[in-house]
């Protein structure tokens, strides 16, 4: 129907136009004279058609021909001008493209690698001690963050794998079996390769150059070459001057039970960690100042965490403490084992690596000459160290001094050796150093050990802000615990509160750290002051007196305060310190018990507190 | 090329109404080997004829001007690819209606335009006024027509243009080229590429549909007329 409809309409279509045979034609006129109505659409139609025809014509414009000239033109002129077409491979195409977004971005990355080479870092340096000592600094602060992570990358996989008593162990075991200590490390050995990164991290090599080493320099974005450097080079630093870390001061009766809970907390926190007591076993073993040392610290001193070994190695300079500072009290000198610089090997990790510093034998082996000078070299020391305690707690005793001997405590605590001990006292029953912690996971570690069941409890929290002594941005927080108040060791056991609620019945305070011209307000409400304020301190000018004037007060924690701590979860970005932990015994501290005195609820136990923080803390909220 | 004999213009181009289309070949062959100046004696053969074609397919004289420019534009372009299989003038006319029809389904509506409305009409192409006049003088001598019928012949044009602007593009197309472009069925079948069968069917529907269009001025016209 449908082609007959088409074949209908093309017939209708010749039969206007005239196009049909006369036959056809008048077939159709007999149609239409039938149908009258079709007819007349037919005339219309032809009507039609001829007003079509008729319309009248229109004449192109004049310049038409001219505007095509033009147009021609204009294409030859951008014809000639265009480019040659460049190969199929040169041409611009979603590679180029590709290629030139990788170039902009690493145009950009090496600009602010430039620049944060260039330009005085406001990262919390990994050194402890003040400005005045440039000698002694670790290489790169990127390099030492970048082997850290590496180490504790290897470390937690070993960690996991086997506890930590059996990885100290193991690791004696191994050094153990490679002999002397003079005997150079051979390649491969994993240790040895966790040695050879830290080295290179510190600018300093023990020829251990293992994986670890490569894949550092890897990290490190440095050639391995130049990434481990001689023995002997000088290690070349940069910035970095201002000290910015935590001291945490653990004063218990039970400092094994201490450090086992300060231990747990970092493990289960993933923080690499080193226990660095085997400098002051080291020294101890070395000066005979062992003597009556706990079992415990020494077995503890074999024991390190996540990053065994690497800071051990780190600080296995001669002349360098582990943070690169010169040992104190002059008790570095008997156990410089490679070299005959004076220096401490304060740090050496474990005991055993320790002895690796020494001559084959140990003292015993020596010679005469040796021992007798080592003897001597005793004899000098335990002076050294008494006339050091001596006119360190004259100083103390001067507010004005307060500060500066502060200082030199921490610096001495650095370097593994604290000033309160005396000849013939363990200098301290274990020293842990806490790498980049936040400050709450810093005031977490507090809570831990408030709820942890160790008796005679006192905590030193102190972080100097300020460049020197004398600026007094030094605040300290004393965290005493009544452990044997009233009911014995077992008052807190089992309790698993909150931070904030062990903060709000603990007894915390703020002391100014002794600058002299604001000594402490004794009667004064203070403020827990916020960790903003306190790294705005480190580089606002203004608010240090601020600050300074916050310190120089005291009072309890605020619910304001509890909150803010509480909401100080890590977060990108956030600045992390190092935290030296330091765990004595109450029983040898030399302190006074400050803390205790200043408690409100008796303590039968009063715990010390360090003597350059002199200023008593008490809990109003008690 | 009989079509063009039909032409209700005097020529204005070189070739006279006696060229056929092979002298038009001849010349497009010539242009292909690079003689700028046969295509341009072919531009002034058929500027307006293709001209008219598409300002009664746009309805705009201004885009009746770039489609026929480009038209020109392209067929120099496209030189080689002219095969002789049909004349210059449908291989040309076919890029122009091409070019036509893509405009109109692009813009999706319908113009048309007052024969004498060219001076009203603002920002119109340069010398409308004139060729409107040219054209109404030209008309009118060919018609020599009186006053009323002047008058009623510019409102029949007016109203078929306005019904032809309503229309489909392609039926438009058809009734441009064969009614007012006076193409053969072969040509039109060339451009459009269609069966000549198909062309009618579809030519004759194109009709009906512009009587639809032109329904209301037909009966007012019957009621009026003589």
């Amino acid at each position: 129907m449908t082609e007959d409809v088409e074949h209908i309409y093309a017939k209708l279509c010749d039969y206007l136009e005239g196009r049909l045979q006369p036959e056809e034609r008048a077939e159709i006129d007999a149609l239409l004279a039938a149908d009258p109505q079709h007819a007349a659409i037919m005339t219309e139609l032809a009507a039609q058609r001829q007003m079509l025809r008729r319309l009248p014509r229109e004449q192109a414009p004049a310049d038409l021909v001219d505007e095509l000239r033009s147009q021609l033109e204009r294409q030859a002129i951008l014809d000639d001008a265009a480019p040659v077409p460049l190969p199929r491979g040169l041409g611009i195409g979603r590679w180029s493209g590709v290629l030139a977004a990788a170039a902009v971005v690493a145009a950009a990355v090496g600009l602010g690698l430039i620049v944060y080479s260039v330009l005085p870092s406001g990262r919390p340096m990994i050194t402890i001690g003040p400005a005045a000592l440039p000698d002694h600094r670790i290489e790169s602060a990127e390099a030492a963050d970048a082997a850290s992570d590496a180490l504790a990358q290897v470390d937690m996989k070993k960690a996991a794998a086997a506890p930590a008593e059996e990885s100290g162990a193991h690791l004696r075991e191994r050094f153990a079996a490679k002999g002397a200590a003079d005997k150079p490390f051979s390649r491969g050995d994993p240790v040895q390769a966790r040695g050879g990164a830290a080295h290179a991290d510190l600018g300093v090599d023990n020829k251990g150059d293992g994986a670890l080493a490569a894949a550092f320099a890897d990290r490190a974005g440095k050639p391995g070459a130049s990434a481990v450097q001689s023995e002997q080079a000088a290690p070349v630093h940069q910035h970095q001057t201002t000290p910015s870390y935590y001291m945490v001061e653990v004063v218990a009766s039970e400092p094994s039970a201490a450090g086992e809970r300060i231990v747990q907390y970092l493990t289960a926190n993933s923080i690499t960690w080193v226990d660095q007591s085997g400098g002051t076993s080291q020294i101890a073993q070395a000066t005979g100042l062992h003597e009556g040392e706990p079992a415990s610290a020494r077995k503890d001193s074999a024991r390190t965490g996540s990053a065994v070994g690497a800071e051990s190695q780190r600080a296995g300079q001669d002349d360098k403490t582990p943070f690169g500072l010169p040992s104190a009290n002059g008790l570095s000198t008997a156990v410089a084992g490679k070299t005959d610089q004076p220096g401490s090997r304060l740090s050496g990790g474990t005991d055993q690596e320790a002895r690796q510093t020494l001559p084959p034998g140990g003292l015993a082996g020596a010679g005469p000459e040796a021992r007798r000078g080592a003897a001597a070299q005793k004899e000098k020391q335990a002076a050294d160290v008494a006339l050091a305690n001596r006119s360190e707690k004259r100083e103390a005793e001067i507010p004005e001094n307060a500060a500066r001997v502060l200082q030199a405590r921490q610096q001495t605590f650095a370097a593994g050796v604290p000033s309160a001990a005396g000849p013939g006292q363990p200098v301290a029953d274990r020293v842990i150093l806490a790498r980049n912690m936040t400050e709450r996971q810093i005031v977490e570690l507090t809570g831990e050990m408030l709820r942890a069941d160790v008796r005679n409890l006192n905590m030193n929290i102190v972080r100097p802000q300020a460049e020197s002594a004398q600026q007094a941005q030094v605040a300290q927080t004393d965290v005493a615990r009544d452990s044997a108040a009233g009911s014995g060791p077992g008052q807190v056991q089992g309790q698993r509160r909150r931070l904030t609620d062990a903060l709000d019945e603990q007894a915390v305070s703020f002391r100014g750290g002794g600058a002299a011209t604001s000594p402490p307000a004794a009667a004064a409400p203070a403020r827990i002051v916020p960790a903003e304020t306190m790294r705005a301190a480190a580089t606002a000018p203004a608010d240090r007196a601020e600050l300074a004037q916050q310190a120089g007060q005291r009072s309890t924690v605020t619910p304001a305060d509890r909150d803010m701590l509480a909401q100080q979860a890590p977060a990108p970005g956030e600045s992390r310190v190092d935290c030296l932990i330091i765990v004595r015994s109450a029983a040898v501290s030399q302190e006074p018990p400050a803390a205790a005195e200043s408690r409100a609820v008796g303590a039968p136990a009063a715990p010390p507190t360090p003597p350059a923080t002199t200023a008593p803390a008490t809990n109003p909220a008690r | 090329m009989s079509s063009l004999s039909d032409a209700q213009y005097p020529p204005q181009t070189p070739l006279t109404a006696a060229d056929d289309d092979r002298q038009q070949i001849e010349m497009l062959r010539r242009a292909q080997q690079g003689d700028r100046a046969a295509y341009g004696r072919l531009v002034l053969a058929f500027q307006d004829r293709l001209y008219n074609a598409v300002v009664r397919m746009v309805g705009d004289r201004e885009e009746a001007r770039e489609i026929t420019q480009e038209t020109f534009f392209r067929g120099l372009q496209k030189l080689d690819g002219f095969r002789g299989e049909a004349g210059p003038y449908t291989w040309l006319l076919r890029i122009a209606m091409n070019l036509a029809i893509s405009r109109l389904r692009k813009v999706h509506r319908h113009r048309t335009f007052s024969l004498y409305g060219a001076g009203r009409d603002a920002g119109g192409a340069r010398g409308e006024d004139d060729q409107a006049a040219a054209l109404c003088q030209r008309i009118a001598d060919k018609t020599a027509i009186g006053p009323a019928e002047d008058l009623e012949r510019r409102e029949q044009n007016e109203q078929v243009l306005a019904a032809l602007g309503r229309l489909d593009a392609e039926y438009r197309a058809l009734l441009v080229m064969r009614d007012i472009e006076g193409l053969d069925y072969q040509q039109i079948a060339d451009v459009l590429g269609l069966p000549l069968g198909t062309l009618k069917s579809r030519l004759f529907r194109a009709r009906l549909a512009l009587r639809d269009e032109l329904a209301a001025y037909m009966a007012g016209d019957r009621k009026t007329g003589p």
